[in-house]
């Protein structure tokens, strides 16, 4: 499986011990569509996902029961996904949502129109996911 | 659709026929014997050649399952004498595993050489062989499967050789279908040389494939599909449904039966294909650090110039690159006269250039000014005696001192080459395509990945090819007609029945070859949507 992460790879409290752990944001392109998946671990001791800056695609691994894990570094990504449907007794199509998730710093314009509380309350350099190229869905 | 001699096409939809049909065996495997190819081009030497026709026992099931399987028949042997016997007849060499047969059928009113072939394939496994002493009849049961069924089409993986941008994807089969499948000559006569759609990227290969895997994951991309013919040639149909029929039947005269069979088969009412969006995405990374340097400039060597690259192998590329000093040269001066610039001169790397050479110039021109000015002072001699005050001789020395200086200055700059990294990525690209209408809970989707299909125009293509032809498989059909050798796998026929003429894509075809009956043909298939056409 094949992903793309959409955050920097960061360390997490885990556990109730408190114990950290890297992880990262991933978009995975799944039957449903395009989806984010939050704080896919990264597998243990895997150095190269130190290099793994934002937008990096990814291997996944996937256990029996769904969970996701991070292997290493891919060079494919999900990209964007076009919907449509037919009418099979016409052949008429109809184009339906386009979606393309991508993650990038804000812009000042985003710095101040994305978040209610306005411009100061988002830092210089956040880091934001977006559906096409400018809906930010979420900080990173 | 195949193409009949035309004696034999006008015979097809005439009520006056005396069908034939005619079994030849060939030993391929003995020292001496012809090649497939040459068995398929019909040069191969009679004597290892083996017409048992007349001792077929009970007719001839050609089975052609469709679907990228192999074609099957079964049929008997019988002699009173035991020559098909596979351990001791006479011929027990025709009767290995292996061995070839060549089936085809044709019409009394035509020559033999104008019969077209219903199948072309290997022994498989063991024959049978019975004696029966009461009705003195010894009797051999052969099964054979088509060519697909070879298993170094089937099973053997490859890896081909690498091709450039811009290569047509007939070109890339063509040399699989000759090097991986040694295939050559005439059973190449109704394979695409071209088939217009070309390699998006400059490096394509195919790895760890079979060759059957491989020229069906291309051709794929195209809605078409391989397939062998009866008479051994490697061919493609189409399983695109949007087009005309291949074959009309006016009345329902040629008919013999049409069933709507039961079935509980799931369909699929969406279809996902993914590909290779044909441009590669150049993916910014976070500003990053680059490179460093450490640059030494002095006197001895007053200007520096360094490269420097983005990754040991320069194959990184970045772009909006800055320099920042950590430590200037300046700052080992007196005065902050050099200069330290940067020019980033491709996208792997940069160009640091450090120097005080102006400063050095100006400086070394000051000194020498103020050395030959220093020579127009004299010591000065005292008016009341005494040793000379050495005026001029200490402008020449602090002179002096500054030109040794000048001599002994060095420094050294430390720098970093800030900016952002590009990593080039393949993006998929995706289309899903669902029937209107279908409700979120009753969703069934069918998933196709092919890295030969990049850009949405050709997804949504195939899309649509795939969809129709699932939207298909919910309506099956079994239809009987008067056997008409032209027809083949993929091909749509239109039968006047009801209200609309019925198309209907062939999926599969069955025909028993007996002597003097009327030969039917039963064909499987799928009822054409009406948006296909």
């Amino acid at each position: 499986m094949t992903g793309q992460i959409m955050s920097p790879v960061t360390l997490i409290p885990y556990d109730s011990m408190g114990s950290v752990m890297p992880v990262a944001h991933v978009v995975l392109n799944t039957p449903t569509g395009i989806v984010l998946v939050c704080n896919v671990p990264v597998a243990a001791n895997n150095k190269v996902m130190d290099h793994a800056a934002l937008g990096s695609p990814v291997r996944l691994k996937r256990s029996l029961t769904g969970r996701l894990e991070i292997i290493g570094l891919d060079k494919r990504a999900p990209g964007t996904l076009y919907n449509y449907t037919m009418a099979i007794s016409t052949g008429i199509l109809t184009s339906g949502n386009v979606s393309a998730l991508s993650g990038r710093a804000l812009t000042y314009g985003e710095l101040a129109s994305g978040t209610s509380a306005g411009y100061g309350d988002t830092p210089y350099g956040a880091m934001g996911v977006f559906n096409g190229s400018s809906t930010l869905l979420m900080l990173v | 659709m195949r193409q009949l001699p035309d004696l034999l096409s006008a015979i097809m939809t005439s009520p006056q026929r005396q069908p034939r049909y005619q079994v030849v065996l060939y030993d391929i495997l003995s020292s001496g014997a012809p090649t497939i190819t040459q068995v398929v081009n019909g040069s191969a030497v009679s004597a290892f050649q083996l017409d048992v026709t007349a001792f077929v026992h009970g007719g001839v099931t050609v089975d052609e399952p469709g679907d990228r399987r192999a074609s099957h028949v079964t049929f008997s042997l019988s002699d009173h004498l035991g020559s098909f016997d596979p351990v001791s007849g006479t011929y027990a060499t025709f009767m290995q595993e292996n061995q070839l047969a060549h089936i085809k059928v044709g019409d009394a009113s035509v020559s033999t050489s104008d019969y077209v072939g219903v199948f072309f394939g290997h022994v498989r496994g063991q024959v049978g062989f019975s004696i029966d002493r009461q009705s003195l009849r010894r009797e051999t049961s052969v099964s054979l499967y088509g060519r697909r069924a070879t298993p170094r089409y089937l099973k053997r993986r490859f890896t081909s050789r690498t091709y450039d941008a811009a290569v047509d994807f007939g070109t890339i089969l063509l040399d699989i279908v000759r090097t991986e499948m040694s295939l050559g000559g005439d059973e190449l006569d109704r394979w695409p040389a071209l088939l217009g759609m070309v390699t998006q990227f400059s490096v394509n290969s195919i790895v760890d494939l079979t060759p059957l895997e491989a020229i069906d994951k291309v051709l794929e991309a195209l809605g078409i599909t391989s397939d062998f013919d009866g008479d051994g040639k490697l061919k493609t149909y189409i399983r695109d449904m949007r087009r005309g029929y291949d074959r009309r039947y006016a009345n329902l005269n040629l008919i013999g039966s049409v069933e709507i069979p039961q079935a509980d088969t799931e369909t699929y009412n969406s279809v996902k294909i993914i590909g290779l969006d044909k441009q590669i995405t150049q993916l910014d990374q976070a500003e990053e650090a680059l490179a460093r340097a450490t640059i030494p400039v002095g006197f001895w060597r007053p200007s520096h110039e360094v490269d420097v690259w983005w990754s040991n192998d320069r194959s990184l590329r970045a772009h909006n690159t800055i320099m920042v000093i950590e430590t200037s040269v300046n700052d080992a001066l007196i005065v902050s006269l050099g200069t330290e610039e940067y020019e980033e001169t491709s996208p792997y790397g940069g160009r640091i250039t450090v120097g005080i050479a102006n400063f050095l110039l100006t400086l070394i021109a000051a000194i020498v000014v103020v050395m030959v000015a220093s020579f127009f002072v004299p010591d000065i001699a005292p008016p009341f005696g005494g040793p000379n005050i050495l005026v001029g001789s200490i402008l020449q020395s602090i002179a002096l001192q500054l030109i040794l200086m000048t001599l002994a200055i060095q420094s050294s700059g430390v720098y970093e080459i800030r900016g952002t990294a590009i990593l080039p990525v393949f993006k998929e690209i995706s289309a899903v395509l669902t029937i209107e209408g279908t409700p979120d809970y009753l969703l069934n989707q069918k998933e196709i990945k092919n890295d030969w299909i990049n850009s949405q125009e050709h997804l949504l293509d195939i899309a649509m090819i795939e969809l129709l032809f699932e939207a298909a498989q919910g309506k099956p059909r079994d239809v009987t007609v008067v056997d008409d050798y032209s027809l083949e796998i993929g091909d749509i026929v239109q039968i006047p029945l009801g209200t609309n003429p019925l198309r209907i894509w062939i999926d599969s075809l069955r025909r028993t070859l007996t002597r003097d009956e009327v030969p039917m043909l039963q064909l499987s298939g799928y009822v054409v949507p009406e948006g296909a056409f």
